[in-house]
């Protein structure tokens, strides 16, 4: 019986969250809620990292007063992996605005946010 | 020193059900208003997971993120196009 810890479900979130959102993309037929399902993937690959930087029994790595440097190295959660997720979620609120505004100029040209409509390629 | 985790676990408990459940919902609505909302739900069950990891600073970020700036884009797009799903 595998023991179940933090990183463990972190796992299996991460792993529910980019299945959910890998299907929402491909089998969604609404832009709006492709954008949704592109956000939901994107909190998926974040949450993935942040659990393979976790250590268990673990502390924040904020380096308090009368620790040694030694202690902290040994039992402080990778910081690397914060710093990468830190970038990539500020990143996704540009994308997913991006992918707005397209969604946006696509509905002023054709009338519709239905994907399949647009690839037919029908002006209103 | 202080150990959190054997408290954190029954926290990531309820957020692994609370995340999943928000994605499956979130993309079942017919409403998108609705729909963006409820990702808001998810993304700050999403940040409650990120201080269960021990990484408060990622909690804070994605709680702002992901409950105020992302809907309001989307929300915002919902607005310049239409409310709800055509069939």
């Amino acid at each position: 019986m595998i023991e179940v810890t933090i990183q463990l479900l972190g796992f299996i979130a991460a792993a529910a969250l980019v299945v959910i959102g890998i299907a929402g993309m491909l089998f969604l037929d609404n832009l709006i809620k492709k954008i949704i399902a592109f956000t939901l993937l994107s909190d998926g690959v974040n949450l993935l990292l942040v659990a393979l930087g976790y250590i268990e029994g673990g502390i924040v790595p904020i380096l308090m007063p009368g620790m040694s440097a030694s202690e902290f190295a040994a039992r402080a959660v990778l910081v690397f992996p914060v710093g990468i997720v830190l970038t990539n979620i500020v990143i996704g609120v540009s994308t997913t605005a991006i992918l707005v505004a397209l969604a946006i100029m696509l509905y002023r040209r054709y009338g519709t946010l239905k994907a399949s409509k647009v690839l037919k390629g029908e002006r209103r | 020193m202080i150990e959190l985790s054997s408290s954190f676990i029954a926290m990531a408990y309820v957020m692994v059900v609370a995340i999943t459940v928000g994605a499956v919902a979130a993309l079942l609505q017919k409403d998108l208003l609705r729909a963006a909302f409820i990702s808001g739900a998810e993304s700050i069950a999403l940040a409650f997971f990120f201080q269960a990891l021990l990484a408060p600073d990622l909690g804070l970020t994605q709680a702002i993120v992901g409950t105020v700036l992302l809907p309001g884009i989307i929300i915002l797009g919902i607005f310049k196009t239409r409310r709800t799903e055509e069939d």
